[in-house]
């Protein structure tokens, strides 16, 4: 059952958020995981079981209606969840293996959170619970990212993104007068600015999972660390959009703009995390690149499979972790390096290590053609082709600099860092099951990886190494400075309006008027006191003519 | 529970009498007065116990007759709205109170005029009839205007005076109706019973008018906001600028009162108006807050949109949305109060090491985490009972008015934005900054209080009347 595994989790996370002296905290770190582990397979064997249940209560009640916390457990919710898990545990393995954080335990129960989090989002079956789970994701990438600078962007773009769900959600509370996300249907008979509901919620959903245009907060996580930028690339809010365009999907398929606007913005993403990751030089930056592509195939073929999750998806998602996993791998024997041009200039001292690297990374291309073969038809041949094309050369470019460029002036040496046996060994076995559970079918599946070992080699491709020197090109921050234009632009509106309405036509215009009013009648009192006759003469009339009014006036008395 | 009634409307009085004859030392009226205020919190909550809970054989109201004459009768009672606000404006002015300096504490004069407001406040949410009504209205003038004027830092003396003419001109225009209505049935009348009353097509329309324009006056409706705007922003004072700001609370009580059931058709006409203008408004204040580099501008931005938010909800929809109106102010009110002491502790370390607020919290994590946990409240995530009651409100909004909704949500969007930017903006660091700069952090007492707050508005989230047993 779902919720008894949330329930689990929930005080795994809270027991492993007690905050414990240094030595303590590995050993905490290590129980956690090992809870982990017993939850997970305890969770694997409710999948099994596949039976259905239902977990619910009433947790507030307004305007006669119940406010429901649901938690149910089906094959659906199972199959959902099952990605979300595994990348969960392998990532709190990988927090006991690395020595990424002071507070190991504290980050294992940030995962473990978010985690709770995500499966509520998925089992929900209201609007509030839905968006409530939905902010509280948000707030946990807050507290993963852990950088002020770098959670700005994306703090402010998500926070954008969610204001704009509510409203959509809000919306279609008002015209079906229910929570209930089942409603969604006779909200399609019923139809209430469809296109509004459409556009909206698909921009935001793009712009959580960082779609082009959109991808100015993911690219904010560049700065922070390696793994925490990996948890909140997998786990964090583009997780939660994904869910929450498989659960939302009626909303906006049945719209007139949908298959145009979905179409395009796939597409132009595939392209641009291309060209962004063939020419940035900072490697964090093209790990963010290639995930945004991946997310463009993921939304593609869930369009093209009518928005039902099917097991392939998750054998695609633990395959792109696997990936950057060893991606990460790369990244730690090469000194941390920031930049794959100093990642160049490093002479490689430790090539066994590079070549067990090597190995993970062709059996997970081996592992994604496989995934993709399968999925392969005549509907969604063309995105997938697409996305194979452009995701292998990109990286087999930047894997043949890193692994095969010659530089000239060779300034550092790889350090002497220990093999990473257990999760080279993590990894291996990953790739194996990927490998054995997705059967093997096609001859194509081997070949794909020859042909992407054949573009690694090949010094054509490397050359793509120039654009690391066109300064222009790496300092520029064109998205950035667009967004900022806009806040500058919201900022100038503001100023106009407060200059034009509240001081020059309240404060000078209207207040300088009532002033001079003021004072041509105290002028006139002053003149009609200076001649008495006249003055008197005046007052009397005016009195007479107030009389006269007030006895017209007095008939609304009846 | 009328006793109760008559013990709230008392105790304010009772405080000052104390006040008064403090001797001047240290903390004397700062503590009767606290006191004064902490016990009526606890009357609040015995009454708000007796509301959601009666007795067997009480109502869930409960009247006090004061002044019994034919004419002019005057009534008081309590209900779930109105003591559920009064509990969050009390704990409003306690945050407030204890967001004081030492060197403001000491101030007499400070503690009598906090302690009339209450005992105004008092006497306007638990009115049951016009005139009881008008006097409160109007009597709140006085110590609201005596609080700016001597503790508000007003830059330009004009501004107080055209702020205090604006509410005795809007006092003024309530005085004309309250006559109005005296002249019609010959007496003072239940703000229940108006409804049921007769007039002329005419009168009604012009009393209605002047109702309306009495309220909106209160309100950070254009072209009000701006007096309301300058008097707000410049306060240095935490209780000051709390005050002022709830002042707009009671004309959006004042609608809440005689809008509901008793408005004729005849104001049907002038709804939209006030409508487009308050959703003109909305954006207007949401754009000018995006421009504000300063926090407590920005906070006034957003207090100015959810205020109009309110209004629209109150002229717009029927009054079984008026719960989640007041669940929603309660969070609202305290929020605010919360945000104001702890800026103005950040501007307070600021100055004292001589340091630019940008970057402040970064040497003052306690503070931070609290300022953080506070603005995710004000921004309406799901943490406190705001958030469910504001997705029902616009929802409403949503299905009375399309167009209005959006406007709405882009207001609120905006202001969220630029309230979480600033926030950005306080904790992180400068590019030039002095890293062995050593600023104290905010008291453990301080944090333990706040955290109580906290606690109040988390629970909310599952109960909005948890504290009531």
């Amino acid at each position: 059952m779902i919720a008894y595994t949330v329930l689990l989790l929930f005080f795994i996370g809270i027991f492993s958020s007690v905050k414990v002296g240094v030595k303590v905290d590995k050993v905490l770190a290590f129980v956690t995981f090992a809870s982990l582990f017993f939850v997970f397979v305890n969770f694997c064997d409710g999948m099994l079981d596949a039976t259905e249940h239902s977990f619910s209560f009433i947790w507030n009640t307004s305007q006669g209606r119940n406010l429901k916390f649901d938690i149910l457990s089906n094959v659906y919710n199972y199959a959902l969840v099952l990605p979300c898990f595994l990348i969960t545990l392998l990532s709190c393995f990988n927090n006991l293996l690395f020595r990424n954080e002071e507070r190991k335990s504290v980050y294992s129960s940030l995962l473990i959170f978010n985690l709770v989090a995500l499966i509520v989002l998925i089992t929900s079956n209201n609007f509030v619970q839905l968006v409530s789970a939905l902010f509280i994701v948000d707030i946990l990438s807050l507290f993963m990212i852990k950088d002020i600078q770098a959670s700005q962007r994306y703090v402010l773009l998500n926070m954008a993104a969610d204001m704009m769900l509510f409203s959509v959600l809000a919306l279609i509370n008002a015209r079906v007068d229910s929570l209930d996300i089942k409603e969604i249907l006779r909200y399609r008979q019923i139809g209430f600015h469809e296109d509004y509901v459409a556009l909206t919620g698909l921009t935001a959903i793009f712009a959580k999972l960082g779609f082009a245009v959109f991808q100015i907060g993911n690219m904010a996580l560049k700065d922070i660390r390696f793994h925490r930028m990996q948890s909140v690339l997998l786990l964090s809010s583009p997780m939660a959009a994904l869910i929450l365009l498989l659960k939302l999907n009626m909303l906006w398929r049945f719209s007139d703009y949908f298959n145009i606007y979905a179409d395009s913005m796939c597409y132009v993403t595939l392209i641009w995390a291309f060209v962004g990751s063939i020419v940035v030089n900072d490697f964090q930056a093209k790990i963010i690149y290639w995930q945004m592509s991946f997310w463009a195939l993921m939304v593609a073929l869930l369009r093209f499979y009518g928005f039902i999750w099917i097991p392939e998806f998750t054998y695609l998602l633990m395959e792109m972790y696997v990936f950057i996993n060893a991606l990460f791998l790369l990244y730690y024997y090469n000194n941390r390096c920031r930049t794959v041009s100093e990642m160049m200039k490093l002479r490689l001292i430790h090539k066994k290590r590079l070549a067990s690297v090597a190995l993970i990374v062709l059996l997970t291309v081996a592992a994604g053609a496989n995934t993709l073969l399968q999925m392969y038809n005549q509907t969604n041949r063309m995105c997938i082709w697409l996305f194979a094309i452009l995701f292998l050369i990109s990286t087999a470019a930047t894997l043949g600099q890193i692994y095969f460029y010659k530089g000239k002036h060779l300034r550092g040496v790889q350090h002497d860092i220990r093999f990473k046996w257990t999760v080279w060994t993590e990894l291996l076995c990953l790739c194996g099951v990927l490998l054995y559970g997705g059967k093997v079918q096609n001859v194509a599946v081997w070949v794909i990886p020859i042909i992407f070992a054949f573009l690694w080699v090949c010094p054509m491709l490397r050359s793509a190494a120039y654009f690391y020197k066109l300064r222009f090109l790496q300092k520029s921050d064109l998205l950035g400075d667009i967004y900022l234009s806009v806040i500058k632009s919201f900022r100038l509106c503001g100023r106009v309006f407060w200059l034009l309405i509240d001081r020059l036509f309240l404060d000078k215009l209207v207040m300088g008027l009532a002033v001079v009013l003021s004072h041509i009648c105290l002028r006139m009192f002053r003149k009609l006191h200076s001649k008495p006759i006249f003055g008197g003469l005046i007052v009397l009339l005016l009195l007479v003519g107030m009389l006269w009014y007030s006895y017209r006036a007095g008939e609304i008395n009846g | 529970m009328a006793d109760l009634l008559f013990l709230l409307m008392v105790l304010p009085l009772l405080g000052c009498l104390f006040v008064l004859t403090a001797q001047k030392n240290e903390n004397n009226a700062f503590n009767a007065t606290l006191f004064a205020v902490a016990t009526g919190v606890a009357v609040i909550l015995r009454l708000l116990s007796a509301t959601v809970y009666p007795i067997d054989g009480q109502g869930e109201q409960y009247m006090y007759q004061w002044l019994h004459s034919s004419h002019v009768e005057l009534l008081f009672g309590a209900d779930l709205q109105s003591l559920i606000l009064l509990f969050g404006i009390y704990l409003g002015i306690v945050i407030g109170m204890l967001g004081l300096q030492q060197s403001q504490r000491r101030s007499k004069s400070m503690m009598i005029l906090i302690l009339a407001f209450i005992w105004n406040i008092n006497g306007l949410f638990l009115a049951r009839d016009v005139l009881s009504f008008y006097l409160f209205f109007a009597g709140m003038i006085v110590p609201v205007f005596m609080l700016v004027g001597m503790f508000g830092n007003v830059k330009k003396v004009s501004t107080l005076y055209l702020y205090f003419a604006l509410n005795f001109v809007g006092a003024l225009l309530f005085l004309v109706a309250t006559i109005v209505i005296y002249r019609h049935h010959l007496g003072n009348i239940g703000m229940a019973d108006l409804a049921a009353a007769k007039m002329p097509h005419k009168a009604a329309l012009v009393l209605w008018l002047t109702i309306s324009f009495a309220f909106l006056s209160r309100l950070p409706i254009w072209p009000c906001h701006y007096w309301l705007s300058l008097v707000s922003v410049g306060a240095k004072n935490p209780v000051v600028y709390i005050v002022t700001n709830l002042l707009p609370l009671t004309g959006l009580l004042g609608f809440m009162r005689f809008w509901e059931q008793t408005v004729p058709e005849s104001m049907d006409a002038f709804v939209p108006i006030i409508d487009l203008v308050g959703v003109m408004t909305m954006l207007f204040i949401a754009f000018i807050g995006v421009s504000y580099r300063e926090f407590l501008p920005k906070l006034f931005s957003y207090s100015a949109v959810y205020y109009l938010l309110f209004l629209l909800v109150i002229v717009l929809l029927p009054a079984e949305y008026e719960k989640n109106i007041v669940y929603s102010l309660f969070i609202f009110i305290i929020v605010n109060a919360a945000l104001t002491v702890l800026e103005a502790d950040a501007e307070n370390a600021a100055s004292e090491n001589d340091y630019s607020v940008r970057g402040i919290l970064a040497y003052m994590p306690k503070l931070a985490r609290l300022i953080t946990f506070f603005v995710l409240v004000a921004v309406g995530l799901p943490i406190s009972s705001m958030f469910w009651n504001n997705f029902v409100l616009i929802s409403a909004l949503f299905r009375e008015n399309f167009a209005i909704g959006i406007g709405v949500m882009v207001a609120i969007t905006l202001i969220v934005m630029a309230l979480v930017y600033e926030l950005f903006m306080m904790r992180s660091l400068p590019k030039v900054y002095n890293a062995d700069c050593e600023i104290e952090d905010i008291s453990e007492k301080k944090t333990g209080f706040f955290a109580v707050v906290i606690l109040l508005l988390f629970l909310s989230f599952f109960n909005p009347l948890w504290f009531v047993f």
